[in-house]
């Protein structure tokens, strides 16, 4: 650290001279050349000194400027950039023309360098402000959902703070992590999931992009291939969402603007599985209290008895009564009454409140925002609340010293709700549950016989009741976060300029979670467990930027930099289990207490470097390599370099071609790219752990047992020959703009090829060790990209503009490791998501039903389908192609804005349905007692006649379910048509133009409104394990929601 | 323009003045665990074998309840169970079983044997003797196992598979050099083991009863290893206080598998076989301790294909919180004495004796109530002799083995001289009781050694058809 100080000390000394310097004051009217009107907002600067102001409402500047600088230019969005020399004139009155096709256009690229986008080489596609505000999403990612092309957004789980998984131009590794780097105004943060590990039970947790206040951010820009993230190196290996704050700005005549965004919003589940209400609790036909199936009797057979005789035993359970025979004497208390469990979700309500101010003089500006964003969820008692708050300023020392920094602290948690496989699961205790039994009367009861227990349909045992889990089972954590940078930016000359920045992102999380002693699953310990986790990410960047014309039509710009950062991350964590007193939620209240930290510290290195050639604004060559050294690589293995080159054409500049009325603008872009990425730490060397004593159905033993604690060697086997894997990617492209920009095409092919990939292979058991890290795995993923904007109609009072986004991805695993060709990446043992050599990432294994050489069903004997005896592959989760569809239709200050996301193709496991098949409840089970003939043929290989029931019998104790048979019957094609996002916004600005305000607008948006999908069950946009890798997995998820938002925007 | 190079030349040597500070700042001492050891004592490995091997394996779940099933002392009647009854058994379902044991086990007690070797004969000769049990139970279940190229990491990420006669081989040949190293005088008392205090006395008595017991696993292959097998038995286990045996508490985290699976699980009930023959022929009065009552006296099983839960569950013998998992027990050694005299052809007497001792000793270990039973016991065994008196020492021992896997060997070994009804139901996949147990998911994917012929009624090695007549 001390060295920075030197260097900014350095920095500082080195730039103050010519302070006081001659000027002399220049001043005048920025107009626009096609309506004379004047521009307010245009940058004045002079180029390589901080010198520069804005213009005011009436398109005036003002501006000392010291004598020996010659020139101006002036700059602003949807204008071409405009360099006017001096000369003898105090005033300069400018006319600046619109650049219809943002030949000007600026993005920010990696390292948070701002590049005109004509010189890219490979494509970029930006999400603004507007659009993040129309989404209305707590989490800002989501506003990517369907805008770009080759994005993947998943929220897994339709609750509160849930986890988002985002996955761009498909995988690149094979068990490492795939979700992209975060980086925010040039510094990268943590965007890890809290809570750690990706159980197919426990809560859902927040990945740690939800942090994020979206008022606050000006744009999102996704980098998508090789070429785009090379300077970023090995921790964007699998792309990065470069978001960019807003700041302060300078309005001569305003101190300070202020915006205001609130928005309430509100809740449904949106799809559910179907249920059958025909038959009641109990198996075989009859009627059982407690019982755990659905498959008792019909209930327009049954009557309902208070009738002591055959009430008295399970009153509290069966509280309208129990059921008996129509005809039984004692059927007195009228009929059967079936319940709807989708009555326990409520509407969830979220309201936002983010208010900023902002301001500034020519020389410093701020930008401080607050908001409050609280969510309840469909579930009761789950919660979500985030704080935020930001100050970003920055101030010109001197000419040539400009000195940025931002401070956003955040303050996010919530109360989580128990889901998935986990007899505490709400979704697996709601639809488990018979038709006949009422969970809303009561989870409680305290005086039976032997001491209180859980009131559920199994008599208090076998899953909890979701009242109860709602209710005593809680997870609650809250987050402290702070974002933080510091830039200097010390302008040498009109060509040189060098920056230092420098970011942390600490992050602290406190979490209880406990389980109540009439829970289920602990029953009758219960559990109580601290935990508290720390993060702290450093990231240090000092570069040096050319930027020169040479000769007559040549430009040069170069950046050779520096970079050092350190991800240091420690959770500690306490349970207390058996607790000893119920409802006493403590660590000294246990019978056994564990504690155990977890500790990872990585340090890595780079220099890289940027040359970017262009001749006359039409080629473009650029040249990038980076150097990466990284801790968590065996020593003389963790130095690796990697390299990118790239071309764009900008066609329409050839003599012949300038100035064609039909296509002014075309481009074609090349690129080629390597990537290469470090591993995950401590894979080098074996260890020994405590003992994982565990059978896969209890909850095992605990070290320290009894007082004596021990040690295991673990049964991974660390690999000290680890290297870097490595990404080649190839990109080629066209950008294409018809007719005064009314039209745009882009097209883009992609081929990934990754190599040496790091995976965590599971090897025989009987080598000792059940995995260890190999760099073994090699995987080829190739994808087209096409985007289509269409400005049909722009008058005055009337646009209309379309965009479409379409790809598709291909992807192999070419190979794994030697000897081994499928790996577990997630689900259940029997129903996989795995990845499968020669076949796509993420391919649905287990069994399925014997079929013949033409794939028609084999019946047996008896009439039945027969399971197979091996698992195999059935199917594929990601989608064929994705498409967004978004139009946006303005009338004068009306306007109205459609997004239609459409994912075609892709399977899920839904684990639901086979499991409610076992259970009773789901509709599928409503035909049991018709006849059903299997189509398919027997042994001989005749068409198979023999009629069958899909009965208790075959559902239950044959392989008739989820449960008992094979999971091929619940792979179900998960692609989906939605409306996304509507959003009609009015603004009142005209109308409000003559006072102090400067915008006010309401909107309403609809979140998912309509969705049309061949699924069974929840919202297909859902997963079991969250943001990891193994996607695919409907197991008694949350459902999905629809969401209704009214909000207003006001601007002075 | 000078002035600019000047600061130029300066910046870049603070750029190379960052470089240069890579080397500290890029450690790879960095990427040692902070959290995990590299090097542990043997005592600490100990402890946690124990514990596995009681948990995951001799009283584990996908072992003792799986042949606890079979063998009828409990009916399957949800889920997983209600597969298992009907002889369903899926690789996947053995997974963890099969995993745990060669990791958390025998990779565990291979490193206990490579650091005591020459050095401590008290961990060599305890690690021997779990590592001869371990290697027992499983080719015992799996026939043909990986051994002779196993536990060596990425040296050998495929071992092929030894067949049964050899690992029968490697665990006598464990068992006699335990004995060997517990023999060594001045053999010091190992520390971490929860099993017998660190005794290397103790140890030695459990090594002569597992070779006694691994011995005559072979009798249907060679007559003759009954005489071998009466003589491991004068050295064994010589009383109910000395079984090897791990003991669960109450407390969380601390309890008993079985306790925990019907707690958390449930999904077995006891089975009508086991109660009645306890209840309705034997009013045998080790019943409360093995089954729960329903009502205040009633003990009531599930028949095949019966789900009612009203009857009977594991009892505190097998399922408290603090119930025992006995590795090998006086009991079962007095067991086997009786059994070898008997087809030593020894006097009826002694037979007869032997069984009433063991029958006996059984009742004492779980503290039930004999006196007047045994009397009517005693003489209605002297009426015995002949197959009747076999078959009576084996259903003796298949109760007094309540729960344990070895039953099940028993069962196999003897062809079920002691007449267990095989699942008759048509929804069983086959009305045939299993012989074998499915190779492992993990071993069948990661190891193409992994036989593939190999189904539930396949035999192993030992347990050939008995001859046609």
């Amino acid at each position: 650290m001390r060295k920075f100080t030197l260097i900014l000390a350095f920095l500082l000394m080195a730039g103050l001279q010519g302070v006081f310097a001659q000027t002399r004051v220049i001043s005048g009217t920025v107009t626009s050349s096609d309506d004379k009107q004047p521009i307010p907002g245009v940058t004045v600067v002079v180029p390589g000194t901080t010198i520069g102001t804005n213009t005011g409402m009436d398109g005036k500047y003002v501006l000392a400027v010291p004598t020996k600088y010659t020139s101006i230019t002036f700059s602003y969005v949807g204008m071409k950039t405009k360099e006017v020399p001096i000369g003898t004139a105090t005033t300069l009155d400018v006319a600046m023309d619109n650049d219809v096709m943002n030949m000007d256009e600026v993005v920010v690229t990696a390292i948070g360098i701002p590049r005109e986008s004509k010189a890219l080489s490979y494509s970029v596609q930006e999400v603004g402000s507007d659009d993040i505000m129309k989404a209305a999403r707590t989490d800002a990612v989501n506003a990517l959902q369907g805008k770009v092309s080759d994005v993947q957004v998943i929220n897994s789980a339709g609750v509160a703070g849930g986890a988002t998984y985002v996955q761009i131009r498909g995988v690149q590794s094979i068990t490492q992590n795939n979700q992209p780097l975060y980086v925010i105004d040039g510094v990268p943060i943590s965007g890890s999931e809290s809570g750690g590990i990706y159980g197919v039970d426990g809560v859902a947790t927040s990945n740690r992009n939800i942090d994020i206040n979206p008022d606050d951010i000006e744009s999102m820009n996704v980098l998508k291939g090789g070429a785009a993230t090379a300077l970023y190196g090995l921790r964007a290996a699998s792309g990065a969402i470069v978001i960019t704050t807003k700041k302060g700005k300078s309005t001569p005549g305003k101190k300070i603007s202020v915006n205001f965004n609130t928005y309430i919003q509100f809740d449904k589940v949106s799809m559910l599985p179907k249920l059958q209400t025909t038959y009641g609790q109990g198996h075989n036909g009859k009627w059982y209290s407690g019982d755990r199936l659905t498959w008792g009797a019909k209930n327009d057979t049954m009557s309902l008895s208070k009738d002591p005789s055959v009430w008295n035993t399970w009153k509290n359970f069966d509280v309208a009564g129990s059921n008996v025979s129509n005809n039984n004497p004692v059927a007195k208390s009228g009929a059967v009454e079936t319940y709807n469990p989708y009555d326990f979700f409520q509407t969830g309500v979220t309201t936002n409140n983010a208010l900023s101010l902002m301001g500034g003089t020519d020389v410093s500006t701020f930008y401080f925002s607050f908001s409050d964003n609280q969510s309840k969820g469909i579930v009761p008692n789950n919660k979500f609340r985030r704080n935020t708050f930001k100050i970003t300023g920055d101030t010109k020392l001197g000419e040539h010293f400009k000195l940025s920094g931002s401070a956003n602290y955040m303050i996010t948690g919530g109360d989580r709700i128990q889901q998935g496989s986990n007899t505490s699961g709400v979704m697996l205790g709601l639809l488990r549950t018979p038709n006949t039994f009422d969970n809303s009367a009561g989870y409680l009861l305290p005086d039976v016989e032997n001491g209180t227990i859980q009131r559920s349909y199994r008599h208090g045992r076998g899953y909890d009741n979701p009242y109860f889990t709602a209710n005593e089972n809680k997870y609650s954590d809250r987050l402290n976060r702070l974002i933080g940078n510091v830039q200097v930016d010390y302008f040498a000359t009109k060509w040189l300029s060098f920056t230092y920045r420098l970011g942390v992102d600490w992050w602290g999380r406190k979490w209880q979670d406990y389980m109540n002693v009439y829970s289920s699953a602990y029953y009758p310990d219960g559990y109580n467990r601290n935990g508290q986790e720390t993060s702290k990410d450093m990231n240090s960047d000092l570069m040096m930027n050319i930027d020169k014309d040479f000769a007559k039509d040549f430009n040069l710009k170069l950046l050779i930099g520096q970079n050092m950062t350190q991800q240091y991350y420690q959770g500690l964590q306490a349970t207390a289990n058996g607790l000893v007193i119920p409802e006493y939620y403590n660590l000294n209240n246990g019978t056994t207490i564990s504690a155990y930290t977890s500790t990872t510290e990585i340090r890595r290195a780079a220099i890289y470097g940027d040359l970017q050639l262009s001749w006359k604004n039409m080629l473009y060559l650029s040249l990038t390599g980076r150097n990466d050294w990284s801790t968590t690589l065996p020593q003389g293995k963790n130095s690796f370099f990697y390299p990118s080159v790239g071309a764009g054409w900008i066609f329409t500049q050839l003599p012949g071609l300038k100035d064609n009325k039909v296509l002014p603008y075309g481009k074609v872009r090349i690129s080629y790219a390597i990537v290469a990425k470090d591993a995950t730490p401590y894979n080098t060397l074996t260890y020994y752990n405590t003992p994982a004593v565990l059978d896969g159905w209890t909850t095992g033993l605990v070290f320290p047992w009894n007082g004596n604690n021990a040690f295991a060697l673990s049964n991974n086997l660390g690999n000290n020959q680890l290297k870097p894997e490595k990404t080649k990617t190839f990109e080629v492209g066209t950008d294409l703009k018809f007719w005064k920009n009314r039209f745009g095409l882009s097209y883009t092919y992609f081929h990934n090829k990754g190599e040496d990939l790091i995976l965590s292979v599971p090897i025989a058991a009987s080598t000792g060790y059940s995995s260890t890290t190999l760099n073994a795995a090699s995987m080829t993923t190739y994808g087209h990209e096409v985007t289509l904007d269409l400005v049909p109609v722009k008058t005055k009072d009337w646009t209309w503009d379309i965009l479409v986004n379409w790809s598709l991805i291909k992807n192999n695993v070419d190979a794994l490791a030697p000897g081994i060709t499928k790996l577990f990446l997630g689900g259940f043992e029997g129903s996989e998501i795995d990845a499968f050599a020669g076949q796509p990432y993420r391919t649905i294994y287990g069994y399925d039903w014997q079929r013949d050489s033409h794939g028609n069903l084999l019946i047996g004997d008896d009439g039945y389908p027969i399971m197979t005896n091996d698992m195999v592959g059935l199917g594929n989760v990601d989608p064929k192609w994705t498409a967004g569809i978004g139009t946006n239709l303005r009338w004068k200050d009306l306007s109205l804005y459609l997004l239609f996301d459409i994912k075609y193709g892709g399977m899920m496991w839904n684990g639901t349905r086979g499991a409610l098949d076992y259970f009773g409840t789901s509709q599928g089970t409503a035909n049991r007692d018709e006849w059903y003939t299997f189509q398919g043929v027997n042994s001989k290989g005749q068409t198979n006649n023999i009629p069958v029931k899909l009965d208790y019998f075959w559902r239950t104790q044959n392989v008739g379910s989820g449960f008992t048979g094979p999971m091929s019957d619940y792979v179900e094609n998960s692609g989906w048509v939605r409306l996304r996002t509507v959003t009609l916004t009015y603004s009142f600005t005209n109308l409000l133009k003559k006072t102090f305000i400067k915008g006010l607008s309401v909107y309403f948006t609809g979140t998912n409104l309509w969705i049309s999908t061949k699924y069974q069950g929840i919202d297909p946009e859902t997963n079991l394990l969250g943001a990891s890798n193994a996607q695919g997995i409907d197991y008694f998820n949350m459902p999905g929601t629809r969401s209704y938002t009214v909000g207003l925007n006001l601007a002075f | 323009m000078k002035n600019i190079n000047i600061k130029f030349i300066g910046l870049v040597f603070m750029m190379a003045l960052a470089l240069g500070s890579c080397k500290k700042w890029i450690n790879t001492d960095l990427n040692v665990n902070p959290d995990a050891p590299s090097d542990v004592p043997m005592s600490s490995i100990l402890t946690g074998v124990q514990a596995n091997m009681a948990y995951n394996t001799i009283g584990g779940n996908d072992l003792c309840r799986v042949t606890s099933i079979w063998l009828q002392y409990f009916q399957g009647v949800a889920r997983q169970s209600q597969s298992t009854a009907n002889y369903y058994l899926l690789p996947s379902d053995i997974n963890n079983l099969w995993v745990t044991n060669y990791t958390n086990t025998m990779m565990n007690l291979e490193t206990i044997m490579s650091k005591a070797t020459g050095s401590n004969p008290t961990y060599m000769g305890i690690a021997e003797v779990l590592m001869a049990n371990s290697l027992g139970i499983t080719t015992d279940f799996w026939g043909s196992i990986p051994l002779s190229q196993a536990f060596q990491g990425v040296g050998n990420l495929t071992p092929a598979f030894d067949n049964q006669e050899a690992v029968y081989t490697e665990v006598l040949r464990l068992l006699d050099d335990a004995i060997i190293q517990l023999n060594t005088p001045g053999a010091p008392s190992a520390q971490g083991d929860v099993m017998y205090g660190g005794d290397p006395a103790k140890w030695l008595a459990a090594a002569h009863s597992l070779k006694a017991r691994y011995i005559l696993h072979k009798c249907k292959l060679d007559n003759t290893v009954y005489t071998q097998v009466l003589a491991e038995v004068s050295a064994a286990i010589s009383s109910n206080d000395n079984d090897l045996q791990f003991t669960f508490f109450d407390a969380a985290g601390s309890q008993n598998p079985l306790y925990q699976f019907m707690s958390q699980r449930g999904d077995i009930t006891m089975a009508k076989v086991f109660i009645d023959t306890l209840n309705l022929v034997r009013h045998d009065p080790r019943l409360p301790m093995f089954a729960t009552a329903v009502g205040d006296t009633a003990y009531v099983g599930n028949g095949w294909g019966e789900v009612s839960a009203d009857v009977s569950m594991p009892g505190n013998a097998v399922a408290a919180a603090s119930a025992v998992v006995p590795f090998i027990s006086y009991v079962e050694v007095l067991f086997i004495k009786a059994e070898c005299l008997y087809k030593t052809n020894a006097p009826v007497d002694q037979v007869r004796t032997a069984l009433i001792d063991a029958v006996t000793a059984s009742m004492q270990k779980w503290g039930a109530d004999y006196t007047a039973w045994m009397a009517i016991y005693s003489q209605y065994i002297n009426y015995s002799s002949g197959a009747p008196l076999f078959k009576e020492i084996m259903t003796q021992k298949w109760i007094a083995l309540y729960n344990q896997a070895e039953a099940y060997n028993d069962w196999r070994r003897t062809d079920n001289v002691i007449g267990l009804q095989a699942n008759p139901l048509t929804s069983a996949q086959r009305n045939e009781m299993p012989r074998h147990y499915p190779e492992a998911q993990s071993e069948t994917n990661y190891n193409p050694n992994t036989p593939t012929d190999i189904d539930l009624w396949s035999r192993v090695w030992w347990d050939v058809s008995a001859p046609t007549k």
